[in-house]
């Protein structure tokens, strides 16, 4: 995917009030959880109620890429839709660089561009263009600049030279930046995104993050909320990241620093000699904990996984140990912690009864 | 205004991808004349008494009856389908999500298949002309009058059977009790009267069905544009029916942009506006 990008993308910087681009306080929502005819008949009057958003409070900075982690149920959607102003909160307040997502709707829809994770809302028996347009008016954009802008996010995402074709034709990755073109068409303040690498083969997704990174969050100051399940976006793209889960945010903050945080330090070795008893003087002194992980090659070499604590002076000490004992070593290196053992950990830890704090 | 025209040269774009079907849509309405001519032609002797007030040509009772059905259809069934259609491809949850205002989405929504059926109903009365249809075409503005306050009528019963699709993702049918119940009591094709006349046949009748005729928006607007189209009859001599129906138009639409309010209210409560 070439995404020849306009440095044009995003709205007008916001105001210099230090107001945050999205502030959410206190925000819940839930919902009641449909129940069998023989159920309700039995029990007109009783509900079960399921929490999709709990309590959540937090700011987001303008210009700020932002990132939602969490499993699936985490109350992510719920969220963006109750900031597209599609679904409204039972309690708590949103606003949109001051504009109520209730009281002030149509301010926030003139601000706020979401993009949902299938490819759905499109217009399939038209031309990308034909769909550009008709978002276009529906943004109020007119005449010749309404021929440019479309002209233009066409050309940010690639469609270029397929505007013409009908959408039904198109591939999912192509479908995918139709509709992030649609949500750039207004110049977004905020851009929510969910899960929008889904679709795309990995070097489209890639070139995609980089188009973002470069153009939409980076000069142009425009706001980027994701909610994805990719580290390469959460720990690559975001500046800070919250972990939801059952609809309450667990932890917010940067993600290297989250991922530090949580991280136990685990660091894999490349080595002849697994077996050498500098490996049980290291345990024994309760420096390392390690396991075998890998089988041996045919040149003898194998991995070996082991846990070191006390950041990376400490592990430079093992390494020394390691070297100066003899031992074979052709690598070692940090074990980057995976996204699904972030948040995991962070679920885990947050969990009712856990001693994290 | 201009977020509605977008949406309906959308709706023209889509529709007119499947020619086939528009092609279909039209040759069948200038078909339907051929029977409708013969079956008006043939009851016109013992139709002729019945249908007094309303002119005495029962050919082109039958050809108003048949353009008034097709408006009123078109009015009380192109919204929720229009929304059914939105919700399932996911494209009225996005257009629900830029700043255009809920009326002009729901006007852009509809207003081309008002438009098409518009166009059909012109085709019909084309046809009903070149098999001898004679309309007194100088009452055909204060006719179009009531033709738009009926269909406007209609919308508001549309909008409410639009707002059960948004709260419910059914409609329970109330759009074909609406279109089959008007077109059996609104006189589409036989006077209303002639239902009490039958009734009174049978002595253990219920005798309130004749009264159902008096509840339908149809009756009224129907009997007065054959009064002007067919009969020539000067517009102060519909002004009753004329006024009844504009009580009917404003007490429905009220309700419908009421109810759709609240359906909307209510899926934004619950969530569900994007689920399918």
């Amino acid at each position: 995917m070439t995404l020849a990008a306009p440095l044009d993308v995003a709205a007008a910087p916001p105001p210099t009030s230090g107001e945050p681009a999205l502030r959410l306080e206190n925000i819940s929502k839930r919902f009641k959880v449909r129940r069998g005819m023989l159920a309700t008949l039995r029990d007109p009057r009783a509900a079960t109620w399921v929490h999709a958003v709990e309590h959540v409070s937090c700011e987001v900075r303008p210009g700020e890429f932002f990132g939602l982690l969490g499993p699936n149920g985490a109350g992510k959607t719920t969220l963006f839709k109750m900031l597209a102003t599609l679904t409204s909160p039972d309690e708590g307040t949103a606003s949109v660089y001051g504009a109520d997502v209730m009281r002030e709707s149509r301010e926030v829809r003139r601000m706020v561009a979401p993009v949902a994770a299938d490819e759905r809302g499109l217009h399939w028996r038209l031309s990308a263009l034909e769909n550009l347009r008709l978002f276009a008016t529906l943004y109020a954009l007119r005449g010749p600049a309404m021929r440019e802008r479309v002209d233009e996010v066409l050309g940010v995402v690639g469609l270029r030279g397929a505007e013409e074709r009908v959408v039904g034709t198109y591939s999912s990755g192509m479908r995918q930046r139709l509709l992030i073109a649609r949500a750039l068409l207004i110049r977004p303040r905020v851009l929510l995104l969910d899960e929008p690498t889904r679709s795309l083969d990995p070097v489209s997704a890639r070139d995609f993050r980089q188009f973002l990174r470069d153009e939409v969050a980076g000069p142009a100051r425009c706001t980027v909320v994701m909610a994805t399940h990719s580290a390469e976006e959460a720990l690559g793209l975001c500046d800070r990241v919250a972990v939801l889960n059952r609809g309450r945010l667990l932890a917010v903050g940067a993600a290297r620093r989250l991922e530090r945080e949580y991280s136990d330090e685990r660091y894999r070795v490349r080595t002849r000699d697994p077996e050498h008893r500098v490996w049980r003087e290291l345990e024994t002194r309760g420096d390392i904990e390690r396991r075998v992980v890998g089988d041996v090659d045919a040149d003898g070499w194998t991995s070996v996984e082991c846990h070191v604590s006390g950041g990376a002076d400490r592990a430079a000490e093992v390494l020394a140990a390691l070297t100066a004992a003899g031992a074979s070593i052709a690598g070692f290196d940090r074990l980057e912690l995976s996204l699904a053992d972030l948040i995991e950990r962070i679920v885990t830890s947050r969990a009712p009864g856990a001693t994290h704090a | 205004m201009r977020s509605a025209l977008a949406l309906m040269r959308v709706s023209f774009l889509t529709a007119a991808s499947y020619r086939f079907a528009m092609f279909v849509s039209v040759a069948s309405l200038v078909l339907q004349i051929v029977p409708t001519y013969f079956i008006g032609r043939t009851l016109d002797p013992f139709m002729a008494p019945a249908i007094a007030g309303q002119g005495s040509d029962y050919f082109g009772f039958l050809v108003v009856g048949t353009v008034a059905y097709l408006l009123l259809a078109a009015a009380v069934d192109a919204l929720p389908r229009a929304l059914e259609r939105g919700i399932a491809t996911g494209t009225l949850e996005l257009i629900f999500s830029t700043p255009s205002s809920v009326a002009s989405v729901l006007v852009g929504l509809t207003g081309y298949e008002l438009l098409w059926t518009l166009a059909r109903a012109l085709v019909v009365l084309a046809a009903a002309a070149a098999f001898g249809f004679h309309a007194h075409w100088a009452r055909i503005p204060e006719a179009s009058v009531i033709l738009v306050m009926i269909v406007a009528t209609y919308f508001g019963l549309g909008m409410v059977a639009g707002a059960m699709v948004i709260a419910f993702r059914r409609t329970a049918s109330l759009q074909t009790i609406v279109i089959v119940g008007s077109a059996l009591f609104g006189g589409v094709s036989y006077p209303p009267s002639l239902i009490t006349t039958a009734l009174a046949r049978y002595s253990d009748a219920p005798t309130w069905i004749a009264r159902i005729a008096d509840i339908v928006p149809l009756t009224y607007g129907l009997r007065a544009v054959r009064r002007l189209t067919i009969d020539g009859a000067p517009t102060s001599a519909v002004l009753g029916d004329v006024a009844t129906l504009a009580v009917f138009c404003a007490a429905f639409l009220a309700l419908g942009a009421f109810i759709m309010a609240l359906a909307l209210r209510r899926a934004r409560a619950e969530g569900t506006l994007s689920q399918y």
